[in-house]
């Protein structure tokens, strides 16, 4: 004898039903013990089957075992479902909010002088170039007289220097280190002299105190086509994009032959503006073959050897390259300045 | 100088536009400041910067021969000088005459001298309209016919003259050095003192003008002049250069002079001038009166010029032709060796520039064309620069940054008033021309410029800082002058920028020290025998603030500024600043891998009562006399108390130690041997004993 198919129907569809509408891992549990407990209704049910006959028990068995199945079943998903929300609950209690800003994220800047003439001296490192400093109070002979600059030289009326009492002055420019550098190493030589120099000039394009970067070639083939073509490497590696060039002649007592180096203006590209004066090109560099009384000073021959120098000014290149239009702004060292170095 | 190019065209048959000479002229190293045109006259004004090796070419006659060897256009003189002091002659009365002598002294600074007497010119005349309109383009003030006529030859030939009232002369006329403090009064009404390295013209009384730089006002020509006493003269360089300056005067005479003018150019000069006086004043001249010493050249610059050498610095083979062509155009004699590699090269006495060969080199470059000469492809030597193993001055900047310093740059003069309120007992140096008070003195440490950073800072509604800067300082040690490389630090106001996470806690002495013990870490190996101690440093809080030496060499100093420093400066919140030397810091030992221990380590915590005027650094000293046998790997104070339970005066401080042996297991004996030993020794020499 077959048990009641509507009434076990009727005992699943009840407990589906249940299970479905339990909303807690505790509600559920509690179902499972109505239907699979010592009392519950399935358990029950299997009680009954010790009456049957063997065929009997075979057939009601199956029946019993389909509901089982059915509810097990129901109540694993449904436990399931249970314990993946109350564990969403539990994480949404720790949520924060990411928008806010980090602790400490204070990050300090390098200034813009420093900057640019970091990124000068990396180009002339990566050709070769090592990089000296000297002394920033120095004597006539040094800063004057080992470059070829006499007594009365004119330009020593051209640059007007800051004296001490004591016959020593501020250099004003970084050439008495390769002087000394000279002095101090066998040709060949290949060397670049950043650090501050002073004049006595204080405007819009000038500060009594400034940068220079200068750089020395000596060897036994060294020629001015060589120097010309150093600089134009430099030079767009700078500006990061080919840029016209031109080699003008210009006087210095320690080179010779002489030259200014214009580069075509970066703000018109050469159609002429207010930063190149209507001309369409700017003049950024000064350079020359090395005199041979300052090879001589150097205490290097002239006949065995030819050398080429070049020299800069930072706040030049710093200016152009980040639009700066009063020089005196780099000395102010207004935080509101310095906080535009930060990224890079 | 301005040039009018209608005058230019008269020296040189040029067919260029002025914006295709300008451009010549600039590239070739006379650079074109501006091309203007002047409506009246239908003509070009072109005003050129000069270097100032080119004094040949501050005259219509150089820039015309300088624009002829440039852009190959004919050179021809608009005046046959022979022909013109012919037409003089007619005009000579021998006997008037003069005596004119160089003194000893002078006879270095004025090889020579050419006077004349001219007599009876009109006094009615005016300067011609012609004259006129060419001075006044080349921007000359129009003053009196004859000064008029000298100013006009000197803007054309290059050469400057001066004339004298000749009734006022008395006796003679004396070409010698000034003597010291005596007085001559000049035409601009300025009377000054000489000196004696300056050359005068004087009479057998006094000075009558400063040689080369300007007249004398009691000899100048007035409208009532009717004798003159004419000069044109070569005065070196050397003898005027540096002068107008020590006397503020600058003139165009000086300009000329400074520069180098031509010693051929006074007798030209002389008889251009005397044509254009007796035909616009009319008169009666003499004969022109020469004087000249034994340092007047008597021959011309000879220089050897070889091919090869002109190759080996510009980099470019010119052909021997060209290179004849270029130093003919010059106005140079070339005599070639039979190959043409060789050439002995004359100078005309107009580019007493040129004296060596590379001179001449120069010269071919600058007409052959810079742009012409092709840019090499050579980087020339390989030569590889060292390799920088150590800490470099760039990554301290970048560490510091990276903890939220912003780099500044100051200038490295500072108020003297600054420097000596924050370093009082350092003897500094002082400029003898600064640009202003508050720029004078070199400073002679960083603080000077930071503090300043900071007021600046302030005075724009800033509330924290943290600023650093590196550069040298400069100062006397037992009168030797120190040229120092130094890094700084300064430290103002909350520890953090305003923020939800934080407590606005304010910076301390131990932010900055953090900083500072970070920096030292950054150094390879280490400093090994670093020591902090309390500072006598002036500039500084007398307890908060420390020096740091490393092995006994002073290396730096750390702390808070002396609040009576902050009161004086008007800063109202405490002030934390370090300046370290940057040569200890970047000196590079050589790094070596210690092997460490593979035996278990052992710790023991040990709190002391200390009295609060005993350092922490006493406790360390004991302890590593005690640790004769290197057992303590690691010291370290991990608790500071004062307060309930510690009696007052009194701090209580938490000294971790930990023990490790390199080649065994240590035993525990070893380990209370020591500890009882640093008890002991604390109790009986500091009176520290162990807390409960």
């Amino acid at each position: 004898m077959a048990l009641d198919q509507a009434e076990l129907n009727k005992i699943l569809a009840s407990g589906q039903k249940a299970i479905q509408e339990a909303n807690s891992l505790a509600i559920l549990n509690d179902c499972r013990v109505a239907y699979f407990g010592k009392k519950g209704h399935i358990t029950d049910l299997m009680k009954q089957l010790g009456s049957l006959s063997p065929d009997e028990k075979k057939i009601a068995g199956k029946q019993i075992n389909d509901i089982k199945q059915a509810l097990e079943l129901a109540l694993q998903d449904k436990k399931l479902i249970l314990e993946q929300s109350a564990g969403d609950a539990a994480l949404k209690q720790s949520y924060i909010d990411i928008t806010l800003p980090g602790r400490q994220s204070t990050v300090g800047s390098l200034h813009p002088i420093t900057h640019t003439k970091n990124k000068i001296c990396d180009i002339f490192s990566k050709l070769g170039f090592a990089i000296s400093e000297g002394p920033e109070i120095e004597n006539e002979f040094y800063n004057f007289e080992a470059l070829n600059i006499g007594p009365n030289h004119p330009a020593r009326a051209m640059q007007d220097t800051f004296y001490f009492a004591n016959q020593l002055l501020l250099r004003t420019h970084t050439s008495p280190v390769q002087i000394r550098y000279m002095q101090n190493h066998p040709a060949p030589i290949k060397m670049l002299a950043p650090g501050r120099v002073y004049r006595c000039d204080f405007d819009v394009t000038h500060t009594p105190m400034f940068h220079q970067v200068e750089g020395l070639l000596v060897d036994k083939t060294c020629t001015f086509g060589d120097l010309k073509y150093i600089l134009n490497l430099f030079l767009s590696h700078f500006f990061e994009k080919e840029i016209p060039t031109r080699f003008r002649a210009s006087y210095f007592p320690f080179t010779e032959p002489s030259a200014e180096v214009d580069i075509q203006c970066v703000q018109c590209e050469g159609t002429g503006c207010r930063i190149c004066k209507q001309t369409g090109w700017l003049e950024v560099m000064g350079c020359g073959m090395v005199h041979p009384k300052v090879l001589e000073n150097g205490g290097i021959d002239p006949d065995e050897f030819t050398g080429y120098a070049f020299g800069m000014g930072v706040e030049r290149f710093a200016m152009l390259s980040y639009s700066v239009d009063d020089i005196r702004v780099f000395y102010e060292n207004d935080v509101r300045l310095l906080k535009q170095f930060s990224g890079v | 100088m301005r040039f009018s190019l209608e005058w230019l065209k008269n020296w040189v048959k040029i067919d260029l536009t002025p914006e295709a000479l300008s451009s010549a002229l600039t590239l070739s190293g006379l650079e074109v400041d501006a091309l203007s045109t002047d409506l009246k006259d239908n003509d070009i004004l072109i005003d050129i910067d000069f270097t100032p090796n080119r004094g040949d070419c501050l005259s219509i006659q150089g820039l015309a021969r300088e624009i002829s060897a440039k852009t190959n256009h004919i050179f021809q003189s608009v005046y046959d000088i022979k022909k013109l002091a012919q037409e003089n002659v007619a005009h000579v009365n021998t006997n008037l005459s003069f005596p004119v002598s160089i003194e000893g002294s002078a006879q270095t600074h004025c090889p020579l001298y050419l006077g004349r007497v001219i007599q009876d010119i009109n006094i009615n005349v005016q300067t011609p309209d012609w004259l006129k309109n060419r001075l006044e383009k080349a921007e000359i003030k129009i003053i009196h016919p004859v000064v008029d006529i000298l100013n006009y030859v000197m803007i054309e030939l290059g050469q400057p003259m001066h004339a004298f009232d000749f009734a006022q002369l008395q006796g003679e006329v004396r070409i010698r050095l000034a003597e010291n403090q005596e007085k001559i009064k000049l035409l601009d009404g300025k009377e000054i003192e000489l000196k004696n390295n300056t050359l005068v013209i004087a009479d057998k009384n006094q000075p009558l003008a400063v040689a080369g730089i300007m007249g004398g006002l009691d000899s100048s020509v007035t409208n009532q002049t009717t004798q003159l006493f004419l000069e044109s003269a070569w005065f070196t360089p050397d003898a005027i250069a540096g002068k107008a300056r020590q006397y503020g005067l600058h003139t165009d005479s000086s300009y000329r002079f400074e520069r180098g003018v031509d010693y051929q150019l006074p007798e030209q000069a002389m008889t251009l001038a005397t044509h254009l006086i007796l035909s616009i004043c009319g008169g009666k001249v003499g004969e022109i009166i020469r004087q000249t010493t034994p340092a007047l050249p008597n021959q011309l610059t000879s220089i050897n010029l070889r091919a090869k050498q002109i190759t080996k610095v510009l980099g470019v083979e010119l052909a021997p032709n060209l290179i004849e062509q270029i130093l003919t155009r010059l106005g140079c004699v070339c005599v070639a060796d039979p190959d043409k590699q060789q050439w002995q090269v004359t100078v005309p006495s107009y580019r007493y520039d040129l004296k060596i060969e590379v001179d001449l080199i120069e010269e071919l470059a600058r007409i052959y064309g810079y742009e012409n000469i092709p840019a090499g492809a050579s980087l020339t030597t390989q030569i590889v620069d060292k390799i920088d193993s150590g800490l470099t001055l760039n990554r301290i900047k970048q560490h510091l940054a990276g903890v939220g310093y912003r780099e500044v740059i100051t200038y490295s003069f500072v108020s003297p008033k600054l420097d000596t309120l924050l370093n009082p007992d350092i003897k500094g140096m002082s400029l003898a021309n600064p640009i202003s008070q508050e720029m004078s003195m070199m400073r002679t440490s960083l603080l000077p410029g930071l503090m300043q950073t900071l007021q600046f800072n302030l005075a724009r509604q800033l509330s924290n800082l943290a600023i650093f800067e590196s550069g040298q300082c400069f100062y006397y040690q037992a009168e030797e002058l120190v040229q120092q490389d130094r890094i700084a630090g300064l430290l103002y106001g909350k520890r953090y920028e305003e923020s939800w996470a934080d407590a606005k806690q304010p910076v301390d002495f131990f932010d900055i020290k953090a900083h500072v013990e970070s920096l030292i870490k950054l150094k390879k190996g280490n400093i090994q025998n670093l020591t902090w101690s309390r500072s006598i440093h002036a500039s500084f809080h007398p307890g908060q603030a420390a020096e740091i030496r490393d092995n006994h060499e002073l290396i730096g100093w750390v702390g808070a500024i002396a609040p009576s420093i902050l009161a004086k400066l008007d800063i109202t919140e405490p002030v934390y600043y370090f300046e370290l030397k940057l040569n200890t810091l970047l000196e590079t030992p050589h790094i070596k891998y210690a092997k460490f221990s593979a035996f278990p380590s052992m710790r023991r915590d040990l709190a002391f009562i200390v009295p609060e005027d005993i350092l922490a650094q006493t406790l360390f000293n004991e302890i590593k006399l005690v640790d004769t046998g290197l057992l303590i790997q690691d010291k370290f104070i991990f608790d500071v108390y004062k307060g309930k339970n510690i009696e007052s005066g009194k701090k209580s401080l938490a000294v971790g130690m930990i023990f490790q042996h390199p080649s065994r297991t240590l035993v525990e004996t070893e380990v209370e041997e020591v500890v009882t030993t640093v008890i002991q020794n604390l109790k009986n020499k500091f009176g520290i004993i162990l807390r409960d």
